[in-house]
């Protein structure tokens, strides 16, 4: 845990609400919501469906302007209500692995992966070699050059999970981004993310709806209450690393973790 | 060579033959026969009057397709950010693009006169809004999740145009150029019936006035010549420059999508 120290990126208050339709008074989706993250931590968040997991996720990825409260990163607020224009992904600092791939159809897989780096116009030998060598470690080499309809689900979301570490942000949120592959290779794909955080020193922020996948792969969890939407619990995942990812439901740790989280989504 | 190629060219000749035998039939002076035709193109092919009457309807219709199309085609980008403005002005375009144009070509003779104006003036207002519609389309059909994808990578509005807009109604655009290209062609010639002194619509118009029969059909023969020519050019840049979608659709043809 690395708790102590300054945190990485601190969410104090943060609340959004919107109009609903037909009705006069509005809706807070997000409400005073408050918690830290710490700098090369791996963070699962786990909360009930249509909870504004991803209102929360748009708001720290500056896609979305809060109603109330303010997010800091590295004790500079990047986002609060008086933001009149957003600048998505905080340039650069905040990389957003969505739910579904997004890879553009029309660029090749390297493409793809280069292409953020491509407009930050930071795609120098340095980099290329780095996506090469990302491209490795997610086993997508000898893909390079097909189209995105070319290849499987499981490798789209590789790709698009590399195409966001490549241009290296120090904080990446992923949404859900599981949730439509297999179990194989969903399995196969989180102990990739796994390794590739543990190489990065990368803080991540990791919505899910599945209990297993929150503890797996988290540090710490953070539970949410139904709508509007805070902070309920908290847990340390005391289980040590490297896990076996596969079997995680066999650690002594699992039964009482799984109970205490149960209980509160 | 295809089998549907060779199953076409001997529907084609099949045709020509009919043609030909009811010419014989009939008489060539009330329907003419391909050979005439032929020999009428030959003619003019020597004594350049193909030449110069078919350089005319086509630099006709370019000029006006690159007039009308260029703006039908750059405004939509441009209208992109700005729903108000696209909310105001759009259904003057929709009572533009339902205008016939055909009925304008008098005024376009008292405003641009009988030279190539007019019919330029004629093509460019048939190719702006068809243009302009079918582009429209395609910026309004451009994944949100992908845009919002671009922007988290930090792509400016020039650079979300050019990379993912852009790309996105290409395939559009293509069909616009697709439909308006040899509509052009037609456009021009329909103009020069009306009122010209030449062009290959003059042909058809000048023969037909002096009941040569031949004369008309080997310009319209001519016209459809071009038009033939310019969709299978249209079809060869489609295929280099949208080759990921042929990709796409051999995939699904072949049944291996994923």
């Amino acid at each position: 845990m690395k708790s102590d120290g300054k945190p990485l990126l601190d969410v104090r208050n943060l609340g959004k609400r919107f109009h609903e339709q037909g009705k006069d008074s509005d809706r807070w989706v997000v409400e005073g919501m408050s918690f830290a993250l710490y700098e090369g931590e791996f963070v699962t968040l786990i909360g009930p469906s249509g909870s504004g997991k991803s209102t929360l996720l748009n708001m720290i990825a500056q896609i979305d302007i809060p109603s109330k409260g303010e997010i800091h990163f590295r004790g500079d607020v990047i986002n609060d209500p008086d933001r009149s224009r957003p600048s998505p992904g905080c340039d650069g600092r905040i990389g957003y692995v969505m739910q579904d791939d997004n890879l553009l159809p029309w660029r090749n897989l390297r493409a793809n992966v280069e292409y953020p780096l491509a407009i930050q116009g930071r795609l120098d030998q340095e980099a290329r070699r780095r996506v090469d060598e990302l491209i490795e470690a997610v086993g997508l080499r000898g893909f390079e050059n097909y189209y995105p309809h070319q290849l499987s689900g499981g490798m789209r979301k590789r790709a698009s999970i590399i195409r966001t570490l490549a241009y290296d942000p120090p904080v990446i949120l992923m949404d859900e981004p599981f949730g439509a592959l297999d179990a194989e290779s969903r399995l196969h794909i989180q102990s990739d993310l796994v390794s590739l955080w543990q190489r990065g020193e990368k803080t991540i922020l990791f919505v899910t709806h599945d209990i297993n996948e929150a503890i797996a792969l988290g540090d710490r969890t953070i539970t949410l209450t139904k709508s509007p939407a805070s902070v309920r619990g908290e847990h340390i995942i005391d289980i040590p690393r490297p896990r076996a990812l596969d079997s995680i439901v066999t650690a002594p740790q699992f039964p009482g973790l799984f109970s205490r989280i149960r209980a509160q989504v | 060579m295809s089998q549907a190629t060779i199953d076409r060219f001997a529907f084609g000749a099949v045709l020509l033959l009919a043609w030909q035998a009811a010419s014989a039939w009939a008489g060539p002076e009330s329907i003419s026969s391909p050979i005439l035709v032929l020999h009428q193109l030959y003619r003019w092919l020597i004594d350049g009057v193909l030449a110069s009457n078919a350089g005319y309807t086509v630099l006709a219709a370019i000029l006006g397709f690159v007039i009308g199309g260029l703006p039908g085609l750059v405004l939509p980008f441009l209208l992109r950010k700005h729903p108000f403005v696209t909310a105001v002005i759009d259904p003057f375009i929709l009572v533009g693009y339902g205008l016939p144009k055909v009925a304008f070509i008098p005024l376009f003779i008292i405003w641009f006169g009988i030279g190539i104006w007019s019919k330029v003036a004629l093509v460019a207002s048939v190719s702006f809004f068809l243009v302009f519609f079918s582009t429209m389309e395609g910026v309004r059909s451009v994944d949100p999740r992908l845009l919002r994808m671009a922007k988290v990578a930090g792509a400016s509005e020039a650079q979300l145009l050019r990379t993912v807009v852009w790309p996105s109604a290409l395939p559009f655009v293509f069909q616009a150029v697709q439909v308006t290209l040899p509509l052009s062609i037609g456009g021009a010639a329909i103009a020069e019936l009306i009122s010209s002194n030449r062009g290959l619509g003059y042909l058809v118009q000048f023969s037909a006035a002096n009941f040569e029969i031949t004369g008309a059909l080997a310009a319209v023969t001519a016209l459809a010549a071009i038009v033939a020519v310019t969709n299978i050019g249209i079809d060869r840049l489609h295929n280099r420059l949208l080759a990921w979608r042929q990709v796409h659709a051999t995939a699904i043809k072949r049944g291996s999508q994923p």
